[in-house]
């Protein structure tokens, strides 16, 4: 079971009806694996299906064909906007999951608390997300996913909402909490030089429909520097197979 | 007061307490003060005055149970949505051309005119929070069932406190709604009520009755409006994204 692949995507298609009842092939028999522990990237032009693959993996729609093996008991996710409730503190939308879940209010407070302190938001426990930065509202979106303790986290371009600057501390602090948890994590994003700065694997997608166009390993020494040649060559070539 | 689920804090300064209190007495004071200046029964007033806000809030307590239900459930199964056409057509019929079927079916009574006031209050209340619901961010639908917030936890963590916002603006046009539809129905066939009294002000053509019974609906309006309202409005902002 360990060596076991955590996830198992096979022979994946999916169509849905769009307006006036034309029927769009989204995604068209993508298979792929990923290994525990390992960081994977899934990387696309727009309209490849990226985000409809992800909804799959998370069961939040059903693909029309295909089987999804999943190895694990526990996931979670970070989106793109955020998506951390409005009406609920720093605090509450970090132990939300854990309250769904039945987890005594002790235990959801030990490890809410270790999670906030780990994204670095200690001082703004109490404060609602209107009054918190992008940046601040995406490391509670992490938080909240943390603290679910996921074997596989799922996100959904985490740094597209967020300035340059914010991305890059993010994306250090993702790399940071990967390797300490080394918990195993699978990320949908347009940007390739993201995805070689950050994972051990690339599916590249083609659009219409989204098929899996080439895999890629990354072998690339960590931490990665991401303007050596090695480092640009990489994100040439996968650049000039999506164009 | 404490918002039961999320802890928020909708009194948290005495400034609220003594607002809450002076606004309170303020209808009382009026009465005393009218009643001292003039002929007006002030009793028959206070009286007539009670009656109506019962029956308002009675109604606006239906409305609200119904119209927040009906807008969940259409807001969380595929096959009620179907039945907003229909609701979208019976929120278009006249609410007054209903007096005559309501005096039919339960004569001039207090649950006529309770359960009249429900049928204008509950429009707003459907569609607004129905609005809320169908028109919230995708993310944020699949977060709450992402982290697991399914089956009822769904209805009281996530589509209640969304829905909030809609719920307090929704029941402040509904209660002013209200006021007119309990009104109309005690001025067209009921005995008593605040809108007899004015009635019966108006047939005697005594006009400083009829404009201390009119004060006296302003005061209470404004009254409700500083108690509850405001505040509850401005707590709403922090549900808003």
């Amino acid at each position: 079971m360990q060596n076991e692949p955590i996830l198992k995507i096979l022979d994946i298609s999916h169509e849905f009806l769009a307006e006036e009842r034309e029927t769009i092939k989204a995604l068209s028999r993508v298979s792929f694996e990923v290994e525990r522990g390992t960081f994977t990237s899934i990387v696309g032009p727009s309209g490849c299906g990226k985000s409809t693959l992800l909804r799959i993996i998370l069961g939040l729609i059903q693909q029309t064909q295909g089987t999804v093996t999943r190895n694990y008991t526990k996931s979670a996710v970070i989106f793109q906007n955020f998506a951390i409730f409005p009406w609920l503190t720093v605090y509450e939308n970090v132990e939300f999951g854990l309250k769904m879940k039945g987890v005594t209010p002790k235990e959801r407070k030990k490890i809410a608390e270790e999670k906030i302190q780990e994204v670095g938001l200690a001082q703004f426990e109490n404060k609602y997300p209107r009054e918190l930065s992008g940046g601040m509202r995406q490391r509670v979106g992490i938080a909240r996913a943390l603290a679910m303790e996921p074997e596989l986290l799922l996100m959904d371009e985490p740094f597209s909402g967020l300035d340059a600057f914010t991305a890059e501390k993010l994306k250090k602090d993702i790399s940071g909490i990967w390797s300490a948890h080394r918990m195993t994590i699978l990320m949908v994003t347009h940007l390739i030089s993201e995805a070689v700065e950050l994972s051990d694997k690339i599916i590249v997608l083609s659009a219409g429909p989204g098929t899996v166009k080439s895999t890629t390993k990354v072998v690339l020494p960590r931490p990665r520097d991401a303007r050596s040649p090695d480092f640009y060559r990489l994100v040439d070539g996968i650049t000039a197979e999506i164009d | 007061m404490v918002h039961a689920s999320h802890g928020l804090k909708i009194y948290s300064k005495k400034y609220h307490v003594f607002t809450a209190l002076g606004v309170f007495l303020l209808p009382i004071l009026f009465l005393f003060l009218i009643g001292g200046l003039s002929h007006v029964h002030t009793q028959d007033l206070a009286a007539g005055i009670g009656l109506s806000l019962y029956r308002l809030l009675l109604a606006y307590a239906v409305s609200l149970a119904l119209g927040v239900s009906i807008a969940i459930l259409i807001g969380y199964s595929s096959w009620a949505s179907s039945l907003v056409p229909v609701f979208d057509v019976l929120q278009n019929v006249p609410s007054f051309a209903l007096i005559p079927v309501f005096a039919i079916l339960f004569g001039y009574t207090n649950a006529m005119a309770i359960i009249f006031a429900a049928s204008s209050i509950i429009w707003p209340i459907l569609f607004y929070v129905l609005n809320a619901i169908k028109t919230a961010r995708s993310e944020l639908n699949e977060a709450a069932t992402v982290f697991g917030a399914i089956g009822l936890k769904r209805i009281f963590h996530y589509l209640i406190p969304l829905s909030f916002p809609a719920i307090i603006t929704s029941s402040i046009v509904g209660i002013s709604i209200g006021w007119e539809a309990v009104i109309g129905v005690e001025i067209i066939g009921l005995k008593n009520g605040v809108g007899v009294f004015l009635n019966h002000a108006s047939i005697l053509g005594d006009r400083t009755t009829l404009l201390a019974g009119i004060l006296g609906i302003l005061i209470l309006v404004f009254s409700i409006n500083k108690l509850i309202w405001m505040p509850l409005l401005k707590k709403a902002q922090y549900y808003a994204e």
